[in-house]
């Protein structure tokens, strides 16, 4: 009897070991791969926003039509299409940036409010740059 | 009976921790193997990321801070693209010349008199390729790699007077 119930306990300790081991396994799996995951969207991150800034300056130095590849949407918004590595591509895009270009006519000049964003395939945000040009009438 | 007990005795109490015990470490092994790799992944979108980033925005700070009529263009020095950057001070007038050279992006600040040479520069950034142009006399481009591939563009508004 004494046996049995040894036997029993030794089973159950084996079976809480296994247990607790699959389960901190899994854990670790689920943080590395959450790490892997946060470091690509960090890089991809700062690369849109430095493509992002890149645009703006080229739209302040030669306006939108300086933007080669880019489509005009039906809202009158600028698209742009890139590969999974950041250039400019007409083939199906791993990324695009929509560019919302509204001007305003001002006393001496237009004032140009553009709004940036780039997102994913799938429509997902990466990030937003919104700001203001100036341009003085000729 | 008394035998094939003792063959199950074995099996518990011996083979079967065993078991356990080559299960665990297998599953530490593998673990380790793709933390390893996982480490390996995330150091090199970093390292990609802190190279271009760098280079960019040290190529975004020294044209803002010089960005004057006449002051930035671009010149060939014996074969070299060297994105020229002049400072006039009451003491004389300087260059701030930006080149790639042998995987780096260097950077020298001396005197205008002075010849264009490598050994004066010091090393920026590593890449693999960075190509300069001026457009219209009013936009810089820079087109970054980095040394694992990272591909990114610098645009700059020039007051006008930049040139080739």
């Amino acid at each position: 009897m004494k046996n049995k119930y040894s036997g029993l306990a030794f089973l159950a300790e084996l079976l809480i070991n296994v247990a607790v081991f699959s389960a901190a396994c899994a854990i670790l799996v689920g943080v590395f791969s959450d790490a892997s995951l946060l470091a690509k969207k960090t890089t991809r991150e700062s690369l849109a926003m430095a493509e992002l800034y890149t645009l703006t300056e080229i739209i302040k130095a030669e306006g939108e039509d300086a933007l080669p590849g880019a489509a005009v949407q039906a809202d009158g918004s600028l698209l742009l299409t890139y590969t999974e590595d950041w250039r400019q591509s007409s083939q199906p895009a791993a990324y695009t940036i929509t560019l919302q270009l509204t001007p305003t006519a001002q006393k001496g000049g237009t004032l140009t409010d553009i709004v940036a964003v780039a997102n994913t395939q799938t429509g997902e945000e990466i990030c937003r740059l919104q700001t203001a040009h100036y341009r003085q009438n000729e | 009976m008394q035998k094939k007990q003792k063959r199950s005795g074995i099996i518990a109490g011996v083979l079967l921790p065993m078991g356990i015990i080559c299960l665990f470490a297998l599953g530490s092994l593998v673990l380790a193997l793709y933390g390893g790799r996982v480490y390996k992944s995330i150091q090199l979108c970093g390292a990609d990321e802190f190279e271009t980033t760098i280079t960019a925005n040290y190529l975004r700070t020294k044209l803002s801070q010089n960005n004057k009529v006449d002051a930035i263009w671009l010149a060939n020095q014996g074969g070299t693209q060297v994105l020229t950057i002049e400072l006039k001070t009451d003491e004389g007038v300087y260059e701030t010349r930006i080149f790639v050279h042998q995987g780096q992006l260097m950077e020298s600040f001396t005197s205008q008199s002075k010849a264009f040479a490598v050994e004066d520069a010091v090393p920026i950034s590593a890449v693999q390729s960075c190509t300069f142009s001026i457009l219209d006399d009013n936009l810089f481009l820079a087109e970054i790699t980095s040394p694992n591939g990272a591909f990114t563009r610098v645009a700059f508004a020039l007051v006008q007077g930049g040139s080739v």
